[in-house]
């Protein structure tokens, strides 16, 4: 059962807003969907490896070489805002 | 009541590399223009991929290997989730459930009371890779960001909490210090923040009765994070025991069954602050990095990145004192730093005289130097102290001399040559003569004090005639010769 | 027909510059009907004309899903959160499109996420067939343009048959390549470990044809694989092909779709193909496991948008001054469309304490199951073949307040993706005007053989 309170906290969690109003809602599909996936404990895993790569690659490592690195104006034309080079954010804590 | 210190470190070291853990930016940022180190893949940019740095995970190895660690040949990468302005992608990447190296330790050297001091084993239960988060700076009214720092790779070392006093902690933190350094997996310069330090401490508070237990406490764990010196460290760690047990008396020894709380450190007034409590809201969801395939390391690769180690600072430090003699003070200095223990080997293999001998102007003199001028051992051209000391050693250079030499070469880059010629002895018996009886002449109310059994006059007259001959004569003869004409006076 | 394009192109008989304003042309007139486009790219377009015989799409006018990076170009992933987002740099299977011609980029379920392109922060996508009716999705738009004949071809990605099947309620075809074989760098990410970039086109060899440039190894993207070059657009003999068809449970399907299958067994025996009836019992749990595993990624691929370095920054007012972190990535992220927050919910949920064995993990060890049992029946069979979906395209409006119906739609396409393994869809019949699809999944990387038999079916029943 997925209560209010779990719904609350999950949104608390991501930084989504859920109004008051579309709670019951989201609990609703959210509890359609976890009743569907369910259907999952049927499988027996008792023995599977819970290490996956689609293609069994492993090991995928680069030379620790330097390239060159973004221009702060690029960097600029999508920040929320700038000072020198550095990204401006209201003081946010 | 009997209160017992549980201390437990997580020390982050940024691996020496070139690049960021995952992309190709430069990880030598130090004093660079602010985000001029930044990329579509440590900007956190939409649709940008992570690439494992090989040369991390063969630091990584290295720093397993020193400290004992098991090295996995199974790891992976997580994404540990959590949204803050200075972690660019809202997850950083680190390895969670299957991390690089586990279960470890190393030896710390710890007070024995009366009996000097023991050794101590300090269990370390993980080390595991990581990429750092952008620095931030907080205004009154703003933060700003920047992203250089973001993505370089870490070392996350944890140790099991074995210390119990702010001693231990910190000669815990001085050995990871030393071994790391000493293999050259970082530079750990604190200065730069490559090495800091999360402390975990609480108190274990036990009541006896007659000699039985009646009761025990633990307060609360507090972790005290990012602290970057062994100083903050010691004292933190000694601000918490106090406060932790005045706070135990104030609840009337209530037992605390408490979160876990996060405390910052103020290093100005020496004292910790309350941050937040570690509560529900911390839930960092964990999963398997889906960008970046598993970890798989072969033997060969294992071994070769082992094998690169060569020789550890205990070991250096043996060697030292069983093979060379050299006294304890001096060989650890010598060992603090790779590239000294290296530079007196080198130097040892063209100086002729003792060892201690050498490693004493290593120790005492040469690194003095380094540290005032910020230059490094290697600067010095190879084979410098030890023609130098051999000329002392032959009597054709006196040890003041040596000094201002090797100031004016390390600092001045002056030449050498030229130097060793303007300073050799001078071995001219008529010159010395003559000076000598020059200074007799000049100084006849000094001779007779002498005479008279002021002993401490000699030195300055041997001085008087060294500043005449401008150094360059070999003090013992000036002794000998005075004392002669002395007593034939 | 690219390939007879690039010919006249060649041998100088339309410029490169005809050829651009002649397509951009007929996007900008039938986009107000359409909405394929989020953005058509004139001016991008005609500045970077380029042209060099070598150049396999040299001159050829391509459309661009909207959640792949092209350097300099608003980038907007089908989301209001990108509205104004600018990208530093392009993705590697842009990058491998040699001097095409972008017409420009395609409208897309925000961050893909979607089977109807209804969740566009930019309008829904109308099917060129049935402007009712919805064109799939998420490449929606990119399908639209292709059937439209705005572009000749388009690059898209497919998660769960994102490209599959749109092309499929579209009447085109769509081509998903073995995870690993085209680059994933520079694509906005949804589900990492099941996104791939595909391509859809009007005929199998056209597909073949742009696979050809974007199959490549690329050292930016971890999970990249180095496979030796080849031409897919030789197609082999499929003369003793041994194809299995998918034993599947009839119940929602719709008996046109059933219909078409069945005459395009027929088909496949006729060109001389062994058929044989195959039973993949794990394959029940592939929803499951794509609606666990997908949101939970998604969930941290999105934590990104937090309103700082890019995207939508949330203004200080009077109501609202910020006066905790949360407010201010709450505000920011308040322009996320309803089905991006409710897979970002879905996903956060999956992996919160205490459910991560029970869902994700679980889901994980499935996966290798079903990755497992499918690698096994390549053992007796070459080709997997099934419907595309269980209907044609369904009206604007029918499914959007039902999720779990339409995650319901993705039955036939999603094991592929579990798997990594390429599949295709190619038209198979129209009932009521409506095109209903054909999906043929092949081994890793055996895009050569699922290839040669779309193009042998196509050309059996449509020429």
């Amino acid at each position: 059962m997925i209560t209010k309170k779990d719904i609350l906290h999950i949104a608390k969690l991501c930084n989504i807003k859920i109004e008051e109003s579309e709670i019951s809602k989201f609990q609703n599909q959210l509890a359609q969907i976890i009743d569907y996936i369910n259907i999952l404990n049927e499988v027996d895993t008792e023995d599977i490896d819970s290490f996956f790569e689609v293609n069994d690659l492993a090991t995928v490592l680069r030379e620790d070489t330097t390239d060159i690195s973004l221009d702060f104006d690029d960097i600029k034309i999508n920040a929320i805002n700038t000072d020198k080079t550095q990204i401006k954010v209201n003081k946010v804590l | 009541m009997e209160v017992k210190t549980i201390i437990g470190l997580e020390i982050h070291v940024q691996l020496k590399t070139k690049s960021k853990m995952f992309c190709s930016c430069s990880s030598e940022y130090f004093n660079d223009i602010p985000n001029s180190h930044m990329c579509p893949v440590c900007l956190g940019l939409p649709g940008a991929l992570p690439v494992i740095n090989k040369e991390a995970v063969v630091q990584a190895i290295r720093v397993g290997e020193a400290l004992n660690l098991d090295i996995n040949s199974k790891s992976r990468f997580d994404r540990k989730n959590y949204m803050y302005p200075d972690l660019f992608k809202g997850y950083q990447i680190t390895q969670f459930e299957f991390p690089i190296t586990t279960s470890g330790y190393v030896y710390i050297n710890v007070n024995n009371g009366d009996k000097g001091s023991k050794s101590k084993k300090i269990r370390i239960l993980r080390a595991h890779m990581e990429e750092d988060t952008a620095k931030s700076t907080h205004y009154s009214d703003h933060t700003l960001l920047d992203g250089n720092k973001a993505g370089v790779p870490l070392l996350e070392i944890v140790s099991y909490p074995d210390m119990e006093s702010s001693e231990e902690a910190k000669e815990y933190a001085k050995k990871i210090y030393n071994i790391v350094r000493f293999i050259q997996a970082s530079d750990c310069d604190m200065e730069k923040g490559q090495m800091r330090f999360d402390l975990n401490v609480n108190l274990k508070i036990t009541k006896k009765e007659g000699g039985s237990v009646v009761k025990e406490y633990r307060t609360p764990i507090v972790e005290v994070k990012n602290l970057n010196s062994f100083r903050a460290l010691e004292r933190a760690t000694l601000y918490e025991e106090e406060r932790q047990l005045e706070e135990f008396r104030k609840n009337a020894e209530i037992a605390q069954v408490g979160n876990k709380v996060t405390r910052g450190w103020n290093d100005n007034l020496s004292k910790t602050f309350f941050q937040r409590e570690k509560e529900e809201s911390n839930d960092y969801r964990y999963f398997p990095e889906p960008d970046l395939p598993p970890l798989y390391l072969n033997k060969e690769f294992i071994d070769n990145a082992k094998k690169s180690i060569g020789i550890l600072p205990d070991e250096a430090l043996k060697i030292l004192e069983d093979k060379y003699k050299i006294g304890s003070n001096i060989a650890t200095t010598i060992v603090e730093d790779r590239s000294y223990y290296n530079y007196f080997l080198s130097e040892l293999i063209k100086y002729k005289g003792s060892p201690s001998n050498l490693a004493n102007w290593i120790a005492g003199y040469i690194v003095g130097l380094l540290n005032e001028s910020g230059k490094s051992i290697l600067d010095i051209s190879s084979g410098m102290l030890a023609i130098l000391l051999n000329l002392e050693d032959a009597n054709n250079l006196s040890s003041l001399k040596i000094k201002d030499i090797l100031k004016e070469v390390i600092l001045e880059n002056s030449d050498l040559d030229k130097l060793i010629n303007d300073n050799i002895i001078i071995k001219d018996d008529n010159m010395l003569d003559t000076t000598i009886d020059n200074i007799l002449a000049n100084n006849k109310e000094e001779v007779l004090k002498y005479k008279s059994g002021k002993d401490g006059i000699l030195s300055y007259l041997i001085g008087q005639v060294m500043r005449e001959m401008q150094g360059r004569a070999d003090p013992s003869s000036i002794k000998e010769k005075l004392l002669k004409k002395i007593n034939s006076i | 027909m690219i390939d007879k394009l690039k010919e006249q192109i060649d041998n100088k008989k339309i410029s490169v510059e005809d050829v651009a304003k002649e397509y951009i042309s007929k996007a900008k007139k039938l986009n107000p009907e359409l909405n394929a486009y989020i953005s058509i790219t004139e001016d991008y377009a005609l500045s970077h004309l380029s042209y060099s015989p070598q150049n396999k799409l040299s001159g050829i006018p391509g459309i661009i899903k909207d959640n792949i990076n092209i350097k300099g170009l608003r980038t907007t992933a089908g989301s209001r959160i990108l509205e104004n987002y600018i990208s530093p740099y392009s993705a590697s299977v842009v990058l491998n499109l040699s001097d095409f011609t972008l017409v420009g980029k395609g409208n897309m379920d925000a961050f893909a996420f979607g089977s109807s392109t209804e969740n566009s922060g930019y309008g829904v996508t109308h099917n060129p067939l049935d402007k009712t009716r919805v064109a799939g999705g998420s490449s929606g738009g990119v399908a639209a343009a292709i059937a439209s004949g705005s572009a000749l071809f388009g690059i898209g990605t497919d998660t769960g048959g994102s490209v599959r099947q749109p092309a499929s309620f579209c009447g085109v075809v769509g081509l998903k390549p073995t995870y690993g074989l085209c680059s994933r760098y520079g694509l906005i990410a949804m589900g990492s470990s099941f996104d791939t970039p595909g391509v859809i086109t009007r005929n199998v060899y056209d597909s073949a044809y742009v696979l050809n440039e974007i199959a490549k190894y690329d050292k930016k993207d971890s999970t990249s694989m180095k496979v030796a070059k080849q031409d897919y657009t030789k197609f082999r003999d499929i003369k003793d092909l041994r194809v299995g068809v998918l034993n599947f449970s009839e119940e929602g399907v719709d008996s046109d779709v059933i219909d078409a299958f069945s005459n395009s067994i027929k088909t496949i025996k006729s060109l001389g193909c062994k058929v044989k009836t195959i039973d993949l019992p794990h394959l029940k749990y592939s929803l499951a496991v794509y609606y666990i595993l997908v949101p939970s990624e998604i969930s941290a691929n999105l934590a990104r948008y937090d309103g700082i370095r890019f995207g939508n920054h949330p203004e200080k007012t009077e109501d609202n001054n910020f006066e905790s972190l949360s407010d201010f990535y709450v505000e920011a992220r308040s322009k996320f469309e309803d089905e991006v927050k409710r897979r970002i919910i879905i996903g956060t949920y999956t992996l919160s304490s205490g459910y991560y064995d029970a869902y994700f993990n679980k889901a994980l060890k499935v996966r290798n199951i079903i990755k497992q049992e499918i690698k096994n029946a390549f053992l007796d069979v070459d080709v997997i073949i099934s419907p595309t979906t269980p209907s044609v395209a369904f009206k604007i409006g029918k499914k959007i307040e039902n999720p779990l119906s339409m995650y319901l739609s993705d039955i036939f396409t999603v094991s592929s993706n579990i798997a990594g393994i390429p599949a295709i869809s190619i038209p198979n019949g129209y009932y009521n005007k409506l095109p209903t699809g054909l999906q043929i999944m092949g081994r890793s990387f055996g895009e050569s053989t699922i290839l040669s038999l779309a193009n042998f079916i196509e050309q059996k029943l449509w020429k």
